[in-house]
C-alpha cells in the first residue's frame, strides 16, 4: 500500500499518523472487498497507483464518489471508471447480454459499490467508537477530479491514497482522501477481516 | 436529542439527498450536451495531456470514447501544425486576456487514412486566472471541410459569371477575392495568372490606365476620386459617384473593348471601407448603338439627298454632278501631291458648284472647308492632315454619294425624267396614224369630212406632253424603302396604274402629295412588324396606288392595311379646334367626319375661314384645292387600314 500524507499533516501525532495509515488500508481493504462482492468474482486484485496529490490527475472519464463524515473527521472515497470496463462487469454480475447494460445501470451498479464499501467502512469506524454518516453515493465525470486539486488540498483533507482494482477485463481506480487527526481512535483497528461478508447484497436492483 | 428532533434531521436528509441527485442529473445532461456536440473539444495541460475529449475530439483521435487517457492533443496533428499548435498554446498561456476572448486559428488535422482537414479553432484557458493551480487549455474545433466545399461552388460560380466583381480596399488596391472574369474582362496579361492575379494591385493600374487615351480629363480626374473616397464619408462619395467613370474603353487585339462600370460602396459606420466594382462586357451593346446610329444616318442621309436632287431647281443637273465627280478627282490628287493652293482652288470649285446645283449640304460643307483653309491658318491646317483628312473624307463622301444617288434616279426611264417633255410612241403613233387617214379623207372626200378626226388628233398632240404614271413608280419604291427602314418596318408598295397618263402640270404636285401620303402612310399608319403580327396580320405592311383614267379625268385611290383613321379621335379634334361652329359634329356618324377631313375652309366654316386645320394635312388639302380635286373620298376602318380617294379632272379636249 502507498500512503501519502500532505505536508501540512507532518505535524500529527503518532497515534494520529497511525490512525490516518489504518484508515488508508481500511477502505482499500473495504473497496476491494466490496467489489469482489457487487462482481460476484474472486479474480480482482488490488495494486499500487501512483499519486500526486499536489498535481492535476484525472484517471477515468467517469468517477463514482461518496463522503463518510462524523465526529469532525472525514473520507471522501472516489471510484474513477470507464463505461466498457464495469459493462463487463455489470453483464457478468447479473448475467445480462453486454449489449443490455446501459449508461444508466452502469451508473447504479457503481453507486451502489460506492454505498457498499461506504458501509463497511463506517461498521468498522463504529467498532472503535468512531460515528459517522454517509452522503448519497454520486455519479460524475472524471474531469470533475481537476477541482479537487483548490477544493480539497486547501485545509480539509490532507491524507490521500490511490490504488487500481484489475480483473483480467478491467480496472477502477480508487483514491480516498481522509482528516483523521479527529479520528484517533482508528489507530486501533486490527483485524480487517472480521467483518468480511457484511452487507453483500447487490441491492441496486 | 429528542425523536421529533431526529425526524426531522431525517427528514432533511432525506430532502437534501434529493436536491442532490436533482442536480447530479442536470450536471449529467449538460455534460452530454458537451459530449455530443458536432464540434471537437479538448481540455489538456501545456504539455498537451488531454484531460477530457468529447466524442468528436475521440474521434479526431482515432479512439472510442472515455479513451483519450494518455493522449495528448498534437496526435491529431502534423508535426508543423502541431508546432503552430503549441506555438499558440505559449501566446495564450502569456496573454491574460486570452480567458475573455479566444485565440482563434485554422489548422488541419490528419485522418488515418493520411487525409487532411480544414478545423477551425478557438484556443483558451480552462478557467480565469485566479485558480492559479488548475493550468488547462480549452480547444474548440470546427470542421470547415463542408464550408470550403461549399466555398469552392460558390467560387466555382462566382467565377463563372460573365460579370467581372471586384472590390476595391484602403489605398486602391484590389482585395484578394474577386470574380475570375476580370482577368478576361482587364485583359491583363502581366498580372492573369499570377498566384495573386489581381490581388493588392491598385485600381488605377489595372482599371483605369489602359483607358487614359480615350478618357476625357474629367473622367480621368474621377478616376482619382475612387482612390480618395476610400476611408471618406459616405455622402462624399454620393457626392462624386457621377463623376467616376462609368463606360471605358481599351484597345485589344480583336478591337475595342467597352466596359461598363458600376460602382458600390460597403459602408460602416458612415465610412467608405471599401468599393465594390461591377464591370461588364459592353462591346457588343455599344458596337450594335454604333452601327444602328450609323445605319439611321446613313438612311436619313439618302431621304435627303433625294430631295435635294429633287428639290434642285437647276437645269443640267447632269452636267453639275459630272462636274463635282471631276472636282473630288482632283481634290484627291492635290491632297495626294500635298498641294494646298489646288486643293483650295478644288473646294471652292466644289462650292460653286454645289451652289449651282442647290446641293445645299455639300456648300454649307465647302463653305466651313473653305474658311478653314484660308489664309497661312489655312496653310497650317493642311500640313495636319490628319485633321484637315478627317473632314475631306466627309465633304468627299458627301460629294460622292449625292452624284450617286443622282445617278441612280436617272438612269433610263427614272422619274427624275418624267418632268421633261418626252413623246410618248404610243401618242406618237396615234397621231401618225390620224395624220395619214385625214390626208386620204382629204384627197378622196373633201374638206368637211376631215372635221372630226382633226378634233381627235387634236386630243393626240395635246397629251404628247403628258407622262406615264409608271414612270414614278422608280422613284415612289426607292421613297418607300428609305422611309420604311427610317422607321423600322416592312412595306411593299403595289402600283396599279398601267398606261395611265397625265398632264404635265400636275406632275410634281401629285408625286409631292404622294410623297406625303406614302410617309404618313408608312411613319403613322403601318404598324411595326412585331405588332401586327400581333394583331393577326402579316409583318409586312402593304400600300396601293390605283388609277384610272377616262376622258377626262383620273381617279386616284391609294390604301393601306394598317392602323386606320378613328373617327371619334378626328370628331374630338374638330370639336377641340372649335370646328363644330358646325354644331352637328355629335350628329354626323364616322364615314361624314371622314368626310369633313379633305373639306375645303370654305366647306367648313363658310366665309370666315380662317381657322385652324382639322389635322394638318394643309400641304395636301391645297395641292387638292389648286388641282381641283373631286371625288375626295376617306374611308378607314380601325385596325383595317385607310383609304384615300380623289379625281384630277382635265380641261376637255375640245
Amino acid at each position: 500500500m502507498r500512503c501519502v500524507i500532505d505536508s501540512s499533516a507532518r505535524n500529527l501525532d503518532s497515534v494520529s499518523q497511525e490512525a490516518a495509515h489504518n484508515l488508508q488500508r481500511l477502505v482499500r481493504f473495504a473497496s476491494l472487498e466490496r467489489m469482489k462482492t457487487v462482481a460476484q468474482r474472486e479474480d480482482i486484485e488490488d495494486e499500487d497507483q501512483t499519486f500526486l496529490p499536489d498535481r492535476l490527475q484525472v484517471y477515468a472519464h467517469w468517477m463514482a464518489f461518496i463522503l463518510l463524515a462524523g465526529d469532525g473527521g472525514k473520507i471522501m472515497f472516489k471510484a474513477h471508471f470507464t463505461s466498457t470496463d464495469i459493462q463487463s462487469l455489470v453483464a457478468r454480475a447479473l448475467r445480462k447480454d453486454i449489449d443490455r447494460v446501459n449508461r444508466q445501470l452502469i451508473s447504479d451498479f457503481m453507486r451502489e459499490y460506492c454505498n457498499l464499501t461506504a458501509g463497511v467502512i463506517k461498521a468498522r469506524l463504529l467498532d472503535v467508537g468512531v460515528h459517522t454518516g454517509l452522503s448519497i453515493p454520486i455519479v460524475t465525470r472524471g474531469f470533475d477530479e481537476i477541482w479537487r486539486v483548490d477544493r480539497e488540498l486547501s485545509t480539509e483533507l490532507f491524507s490521500y491514497a490511490s490504488w487500481k482494482l484489475k480483473w483480467p477485463s478491467g480496472s477502477v481506480v480508487c483514491t480516498m482522501g481522509t482528516r483523521a487527526d479527529a479520528w484517533p481512535s482508528a489507530a486501533h483497528i486490527k483485524d480487517l477481516n472480521d467483518h468480511s461478508g457484511q452487507e453483500s447484497d447487490l441491492e441496486f436492483l | 436529542m429528542t425523536i421529533s428532533a431526529k425526524i426531522e434531521a431525517i427528514q432533511n436528509l432525506h430532502a437534501t439527498h434529493n436536491i442532490i441527485s436533482t442536480l447530479e442529473q442536470s450536471k449529467a445532461s449538460i455534460e452530454q450536451l458537451v459530449d455530443e456536440m458536432p464540434d471537437a473539444l479538448f481540455i489538456f495541460d501545456v504539455h498537451g495531456r488531454i484531460y477530457r475529449a468529447n466524442l468528436e475530439g475521440c474521434r479526431l483521435l482515432k479512439v472510442d470514447s472515455e479513451h483519450y487517457f494518455g493522449l495528448t492533443v498534437e496526435q491529431i496533428f502534423s508535426n508543423d501544425s502541431a508546432q503552430i499548435l503549441f506555438n499558440k498554446i505559449q501566446l495564450v498561456s502569456q496573454n491574460p486576456k486570452s480567458f475573455e476572448r479566444p485565440h482563434e486559428f485554422e489548422l488541419e488535422v490528419q485522418t488515418a487514412e493520411g487525409k487532411n482537414f480544414p478545423y477551425h479553432w478557438a484556443l483558451r484557458p480552462l478557467v480565469p486566472d485566479k485558480y492559479e493551480k488548475i493550468s488547462l487549455f480549452v480547444l474548440y474545433g470546427r470542421n470547415l471541410s463542408e464550408i470550403r466545399s461549399f466555398e469552392r461552388e460558390l467560387s466555382q460560380i462566382y467565377s463563372s459569371i460573365p460579370i467581372g466583381i471586384l472590390a476595391v480596399g484602403p489605398g486602391g488596391l484590389v482585395e484578394a477575392h474577386y470574380s475570375r472574369y476580370c482577368e478576361y474582362l482587364l485583359q491583363h496579361e502581366r498580372f492573369s495568372g499570377l498566384n495573386n492575379g489581381f490581388a493588392n494591385l491598385d485600381i488605377n493600374q489595372i482599371l483605369f490606365e489602359p483607358s487614359h487615351a480615350t478618357m476625357r480629363p474629367s473622367e480621368r480626374e474621377g478616376s482619382r476620386l475612387l482612390v480618395k473616397a476610400l476611408g471618406g464619408s459616405e455622402y462624399w462619395f454620393e457626392s462624386i459617384r457621377t463623376q467616376l467613370p462609368q463606360l471605358l474603353v481599351r484597345k485589344t487585339i480583336s478591337g475595342d473593348l467597352w466596359l461598363r462600370v458600376d460602382y458600390f460602396p460597403v459602408v460602416s459606420d458612415g465610412i467608405v471601407q471599401k468599393v465594390l466594382l461591377i464591370i461588364e462586357n459592353r462591346s457588343d451593346l455599344v458596337r450594335e448603338r454604333q452601327e444602328r446610329s450609323v445605319w439611321i444616318k446613313r438612311n436619313e442621309s439618302a431621304v435627303r439627298r433625294i430631295l435635294e436632287i429633287q428639290n434642285s431647281e437647276a437645269h443640267g443637273l447632269q452636267g453639275l454632278c459630272l462636274d463635282i465627280e471631276s472636282l473630288v478627282r482632283a481634290l484627291d490628287q492635290a491632297w495626294e501631291k500635298s498641294d494646298f493652293p489646288a486643293f483650295q482652288s478644288g473646294i471652292e470649285g466644289l462650292r460653286s458648284a454645289s451652289e449651282a446645283a442647290g446641293f445645299l449640304t455639300i456648300k454649307e460643307m465647302a463653305d466651313i472647308f473653305a474658311v478653314r483653309l484660308s489664309g497661312e491658318v489655312g496653310r497650317d491646317h493642311f500640313r495636319n492632315r490628319n485633321e484637315v483628312m478627317r473632314e475631306y473624307a466627309e465633304l468627299r463622301t458627301e460629294c460622292l454619294e449625292l452624284v450617286r444617288v443622282f445617278h441612280s434616279l436617272n438612269v433610263p426611264g427614272s422619274s427624275a425624267q418624267d418632268f421633261h417633255p418626252r413623246l410618248d410612241p404610243a401618242i406618237y403613233k396615234d397621231i401618225t396614224q390620224a395624220l395619214d387617214q385625214n390626208i386620204e379623207l382629204l384627197r378622196d372626200k373633201g374638206p368637211e369630212s376631215v372635221l372630226y378626226n382633226l378634233i381627235h388628233l387634236r386630243k393626240h398632240v395635246h397629251r404628247v406632253n403628258y407622262m406615264r404614271l409608271s414612270r414614278l413608280e422608280n422613284f415612289l419604291q426607292d421613297l418607300v424603302k428609305a422611309k420604311a427602314a427610317q422607321e423600322r418596318k416592312l412595306v411593299k408598295i403595289h402600283f396599279h396604274w398601267d398606261n395611265v397618263l397625265i398632264a404635265p402640270e400636275y406632275a410634281r404636285s401629285l408625286r409631292d402629295a404622294l410623297c406625303f401620303l406614302l410617309e404618313r402612310s408608312i411613319a403613322q399608319g403601318i404598324e411595326a412588324p412585331i405588332k401586327r403580327r400581333r394583331m393577326g396580320k402579316p409583318e409586312s405592311g402593304h400600300i396601293h396606288i390605283e388609277a384610272h383614267a377616262d376622258e377626262h379625268s383620273v381617279l386616284f385611290r391609294l390604301s393601306d392595311d394598317g392602323r386606320g383613321l378613328s373617327a371619334g379621335k378626328i370628331r374630338d379634334l374638330m370639336k377641340a379646334k372649335a370646328h363644330a361652329g358646325s354644331p352637328h359634329v355629335d350628329e354626323l356618324d364616322d364615314q361624314q367626319v371622314l368626310n369633313l377631313v379633305f373639306a375645303s375652309n370654305t366647306l367648313l366654316h363658310g366665309k370666315s375661314a380662317h381657322r385652324h386645320a382639322i389635322v394638318e394635312f394643309i400641304g395636301l388639302r391645297r395641292f387638292f384645292e389648286q388641282s381641283g380635286a373631286s371625288d375626295i373620298g376617306l374611308f378607314s376602318q380601325l385596325g383595317q387600314g385607310t383609304r384615300l380617294e380623289f379625281r384630277l379632272n382635265f380641261e376637255a379636249d375640245g
